[in-house]
């Protein structure tokens, strides 16, 4: 950990903050913008988040492979106070990258760049939606770059608003049930987020600005390995004088179980109990929960059917496409690393409810007759396979469950743009009013069949890696029962099922729809301009694998190092 | 050498300019589809000729390494390589050619040659490659250009509702594969190279077996057989190339390549499935009416024997002689139906019983479907004969293969039911008078060369004298030379006894040439109760359970909370807000209780004042 403050860089352009402030503040002079311009607002947001992908692609392309540590590091001192005999309390604005969080800024990059795309048929009420959508966007990137575990939870937190008005104000007529079903179980995950995050709060501390405090050296520029683990033995003794501890959010010191006071809540050596669990694997469930529920895993996935089903188009995708992600983000940055004996004792609970939502789901997924509905319910059997890859602790599993998220990003953002094709014609989702599309909309089938194919993980489509390395994965690991694993592939089928079955009722056979519709027009050059490059995504991510795990392999090897 | 990836892309291209050429350029697609396709077969014929038995023939290359695993992909061209691409190629050519006519009008060719050109890329692939991850990738490519053209026809329910049954069941088998796959990478040292597959690896038996049944989904074995037959809503050509000669022999393909690492137990267990999807298929082809369908069934069962074979080489001959004389077959059947389609009358173009004596008005056909069913049926003097007696063969000389005796039985009932119903099929459809009154039989031609060529070629290519100049001995065909086998002097009496058991079947099937079987309960209604209407009542149940019981827990803890956020309200109000509130009322009645008392009378004052002093005086009396 200690060459990671070494490659602070300080003369370099501060590019994760841009990422962070550049949507941000184009969030904020849009909300301030008269509204006869707004107009023009659609192409701001557009730009603005063409210029995030852009910059999500320099980094992507200047990132390290090699290292697998945090690169584009930026960390400055915001908060710092003496807290008298609790030490003292410090919160740092850092922000940097590595194999895990990459993936997920490229992801977010592409995402919203799409949904801004999508963003154009928002026609009312333009100004709050896209400063909200922009807002969002910077909360999004915030949560994924962030190092620091108050600053994670402060954008995590932070996206609840811009996502609740988004879904309350321009969603569908049960969207006021919706965005508050949203909030509160997302409010109710972060709760218990919040919990472990202030155990870790008390008993992690931070050796490099502790060893400043106690004069050892003089600024953290200064410190070496000596010195940090000449403090580590002095907090192992208990030493160390209470008030010059510094405690610490940092997340790249709480993997360390040396950074943790004697006795503290949360030191691996401490007895403390409660009923019988340990405040360790207490806390450790507490993280499977609050990342759980916005994952999804069944049984905590409701709201997001309701979500989807009554979010607008662009807002369906960004919710799909990437907020589900910080689920599965949050396990691999927060509670694995810091609770690996934990996770290891717990890894078939793990990957127990992971194969639970990938069948559960997708029996789901087959009893729908709503087509937004069903695609939600494909997302939390998809989501299944994330848990699934995570909880085998392989290194297989580890880079499939990251692939599979990268990939699930790109493949249901796909699925939502269809559906939203559909709808903004006919104001119809059921299946069972359409019937051999395939003759009147060509382009628009094509597409569909292309983005169902590859979500039920055809081979040359990206699908097709995450679920084959999460399910080789589970596996090759020894801690995981195999009939589990077959159970897993089990899903499969049923996904071949539901999404063929949708094909066959919606897109062949004869024409006809419940109501005619004069409008039903194939895509239109904004709809091929969303769609294909997600298309050829997919395809590009499929056959060349190593576009992501080359990026991941080397954070994730360092990971599984804990197990 | 770059050769190889010419192989591999130069379908995928075809693809690729089929799709983009489109609608409007239908017959310039199928014409360069056949072009490339033969180009394609000339370049698979030269790499036959440079490096048949050269032993360098694996190329590897690096696709991607994951903490220090590298996953590779790579080329193997052995022998049975070889000959599939060659054999691949040539029907696909062969196919093309026929569909040029046979889908004249249909105003989607390109498409329907797209789809044919990514079917030979997807079954290149799965023959070039030289590990099993690959093909697994392949084997779904495959499932999905099988998809396409069986669906072809998207209108038609029966053709959509076949597709996803094909892909559906082939999902099910490639479950089992995946997981045999994995099994492989895990007890054969993290390598799923097809090369180092040796017997010496303890692959479990259930492994053995999970990894064929990526075979039983693909080669429609017993119990996943099913899709095959309805598979023949597609378009003729394509059953004659994919439902018979290629797509459905990747199974066995599979196996042979995996067979090194099975033990005697799993070797049994694949016998046993390969035998009753051999009596499975022949039973049910004697029922059939349809002739695509006979035929269909007459393949599963053929694809039975070849698993018989337990994939040896000479489960890999029979490979080669049944893709040619099946696809034969199919393309006689297409230019039958192609012919009864073009009289312009509107009925089952594929029902034998609206068929009979064509024999006058189609002769040409009918000699060729007679050469290739004869082979089919085993016959002497023609191909089917010198690989069933290769089968055969392998189960009389290994004799510590368990249950042999039973094994030898069933193959011997399965050539007498396969003669049994090919005579009476070939009687229904060319023999007796014509059937069909709606239809003039002047109106029934034969095709064009388009037609006739494939047909004839596939017919030549269905006799014994092409695999050896003595086509009554097995171990004289050039093949076993190509595989490099050398076949010890074979016992004759086995051809002697199987020609018997086959005329056995040609008699019966003469006897009872007139008679109609139909109406054999299939195993889809079984199938249907046992897995489809449970997987949909669960689905629902699960909605329900989701809804009604997850969810409404959810909104129930919610409402409780507004219950009793409610109720807490109620409480401040009443309660706490209730003291002050109560404190205030009360005050207020005794103030306006005492308010009452200054009224502004002077006599009230002096009353009160009167009252007062006498209450005071009692008071000190009192007390």
């Amino acid at each position: 950990m200690s060459e990671a403050s070494d490659c602070i860089q300080h003369k370099k352009m501060p590019i994760l903050s841009l990422l962070i402030f550049l949507p941000i503040i184009a969030s904020l002079i849009l909300a301030f913008t008269p509204e006869r311009y707004v107009s023009y607002f659609k192409w701001v947001t557009l730009i603005v988040t063409g210029m995030e992908l852009l910059i999500c692609v320099y980094l992507y392309l200047h990132f390290d492979t090699k290292v697998a540590d945090y690169q584009f590091l930026e960390q400055y001192d915001w908060i710092t106070l003496p807290l008298g005999n609790l030490g003292i309390g410090s919160i740092d604005y850092l922000l940097g990258v590595d194999g895990i969080s990459l993936p997920m800024v490229l992801l977010t990059g592409i995402v919203m760049f799409v949904g801004a795309i999508s963003s154009f048929e928002i026609k009312e009420k333009g100004r709050g939606y896209f400063s909200l959508y922009l807002l969002l966007s910077g909360s999004i990137i915030g949560c994924f770059i962030a190092l620091d575990m108050f600053l994670f939870y402060l954008f995590f937190e932070f996206m609840l608003l811009p996502m609740y008005f988004l879904i309350g104000l321009w969603g569908g007529p049960r969207r006021e049930y919706a965005s508050i079903k949203f909030f509160l179980y997302t409010l109710v995950g972060s709760i218990f987020i919040l919990i472990v995050m202030i155990g870790l709060y008390l008993s992690v501390v931070d050796p490099v600005e502790t060893a400043v405090q106690m004069g050892l050296i003089n600024s953290g520029a200064d410190v070496t390995p000596q010195i940090i683990s000449q403090i580590q033995s002095l907090l192992a003794q208990g030493e160390l004088p209470t008030q010059q501890i510094v405690h610490t959010f940092d997340l790249r010191f709480m993997p360390d179980q040396g950074n943790y006071v004697t006795g503290s809540w949360l030191n691996i050596f401490s007895e403390n109990h409660i009923g019988g669990i340990s405040l360790r694997s207490l806390s450790f469930i507490f993280l499977m929960i609050g990342f759980g529920i916005k994952l999804p895993t069944v049984p905590v996935h409701t709201w997001l059917p309701d979500a989807h089903v009554e979010a607008p188009t662009p807002v369906s995708v960004v919710l799909a496409g990437i907020l589900l992600k910080i689920g599965g983000y949050g396990f691999l940055r927060i509670a694995y690393p810091i609770f690996p004996e934990v996770a290891n004792q717990y890894a078939v609970w793990v990957v127990g409810f992971g194969v639970l939502s990938i069948i559960y789901g997708a029996f789901n997924a087959l009893a729908m007759n709503d087509l937004k509905k069903m695609i939600a319910y494909s997302s939390v059997s998809h989501m299944g396979f994330v848990l699934l890859g995570i909880g085998s602790l392989t290194s297989e599993g580890f880079n499939g469950a990251v692939y599979q998220m990268f990939s699930h990003g790109i493949l249901s953002a796909m699925l939502f743009l269809l559906v939203g094709v559909l709808y903004s014609r006919t104001h119809d989702r059921r299946i069972d009013s359409y019937q051999g599309l395939a003759s009147k909309m060509p382009l628009f089938t094509t597409m569909t069949a292309v983005a169902f194919f590859a979500s039920l993980g055809l081979p040359a489509f990206s699908g097709f890696i995450g679920e084959i390395f999460t399910l080789m994965g589970g596996f090759n690991s020894p801690l995981i029962p195999r009939w589990l694993v077959g159970v897993a592939a089990f899903g499969l089928v049923l996904g071949a099922g539901y999404f063929l079955w949708t094909l066959q009722r919606m897109f062949f056979g004869n024409f006809w729809l419940r109501q005619y519709e004069e409008t039903l027009k194939d895509l239109t050059v904004r709809e091929k301009f969303m769609l294909y490059p997600l298309a050829i995504l997919a395809l590009v991510f499929g056959i060349f694998p190593h576009l992501i795990f080359d990026v991941t392999h080397q954070s994730l090897a360092e990971l599984l190092k804990l197990f | 050498m770059p050769l190889i990836w010419f192989i591999l892309f130069t379908p995928f291209i075809g693809f690729l300019t089929a799709i983009l050429l489109g609608k409007n350029r239908n017959a310039l697609v199928g014409w360069l589809t056949v072009g490339l396709t033969a180009l394609n077969l000339a370049f698979s014929v030269i790499l036959l000729l440079q490096t048949i038995h050269t032993k360098d023939n694996h190329l590897i290359y690096d696709w991607f390494t994951l903490n220090g695993k590298a996953y590779q992909f790579g080329f193997l061209f052995d022998s049975p390589t070889l000959m599939m691409l060659v054999l691949v190629n040539f029907i696909a050519l062969l196919v093309e050619i026929f569909s040029l006519e046979y889908m004249h009008d249909d105003p989607d060719q390109y498409r329907y040659f797209g789809f044919l050109s990514l079917f030979v890329f997807s079954m290149l692939g799965i023959v070039l490659t030289d590990n099993l991850f690959v093909m697994y990738g392949f084997w779904e490519l495959v499932g999905l250009s099988s998809y396409l053209l069986i669906g072809f026809w998207y209108k038609k329910p029966e053709a959509v509702r076949a597709s996803k049954k094909a892909f559906l069941m082939n999902r099910i088998g490639d479950v089992g594969f995946l997981i045999g796959v994995f099994a492989v990478y895990f007890y054969n040292n993290y390598s799923v190279d097809i090369t180092t597959f040796k017997s010496g690896i303890n692959l479990p038996t259930v492994y053995c077996l999970l990894l064929f049944c990526g075979c039983i989904g693909k080669s429609a074995q017993f119990p996943l057989h099913t899709w095959l037959p309805d598979a023949m809503e597609g378009p003729t050509p394509v059953s004659a190339l994919i439902h018979a000669a290629t797509m459905v022999v990747a199974g066995i393909y599979l196996l042979i390549r995996v067979q090194p690492m099975f033990g005697i137990d799993a070797l049994t267990i694949v016998a046993g499935i390969g035998a009753i999807t051999m009596l499975l298929g022949s039973i049910y082809a004697i029922y059939q009416t349809d002739i695509k369908k006979t035929l269909a069934y007459s393949t599963v069962s053929q694809l039975g024997l070849m698993v018989l074979g337990l994939g040896t080489e000479s489960s890999t001959f029979h490979l080669l002689t049944h893709a040619f004389f099946k696809a034969g077959l199919f393309l006689s059947a297409g230019a039958i139906i192609h012919a009864l389609h073009h009289t312009g009358e509107d009925f089952d173009a594929q029902d034998m019983r609206l068929m009979g004596g064509l024999k006058k008005k189609m002769p040409f056909t009918f000699i060729c479907y007679l050469v290739c069913s004869m082979a089919l049926m085993g016959l002497p003097l023609f191909s089917g004969f010198l690989s069933k007696d290769g089968i055969l063969g392998l189960w009389f000389d290994n004799n510590n293969l368990i249950y042999n005796n039973i094994f030898i039985a069933t193959i011997f009932l399965g050539i007498i039911l396969t003669a049994f119903y090919m005579t009476r099929q070939v009687w229904m459809i060319f023999f007796g008078e014509f059937r069909n009154e709606k239809v003039n039989p002047e109106n029934i031609h034969e095709g064009s060369w388009k037609i006739k060529l494939p047909i004839g070629l596939l017919a030549i290519l269905s006799t014994g004298f092409v695999f050896g100049l003595n086509p009554l001995s097995v171990e004289h065909s050039w093949f076993w030379n190509f595989i490099e086998i050398d076949l010890g002097e074979e016992s004759h009496w086995i051809g002697i006894v199987s020609t018997s058991f086959a005329l056995i079947g040609v008699f019966a099937g003469y006897l009872t040439r007139h008679k109609v079987f139909s109406n054999l309960r299939t195993f889809d209604v079984f199938y249907q109760k046992i897995f489809v209407e449970p997987t949909l009542k669960i689905s629902d149940y699960l909605q329900f359970f989701d809804q009604k019981i997850i969810d409404s827990f959810v909104n129930f803890l919610a409402d409780l909370q507004v219950f009793i956020a409610k109720f807490i309200g109620w409480f401040d109000a009443k309660v706490i807000d209730g003291i002050p509130n109560g404190a205030a009322y009360s005050t207020g009645i005794i103030g306006r209780i005492t308010r009452s008392a200054q009224g502004g009378k002077v006599q009230l004052y002096v009353a009160l004042a009167f009252l007062g002093l006498i209450s005071l005086i009692l008071f000190t009396i009192l007390i």
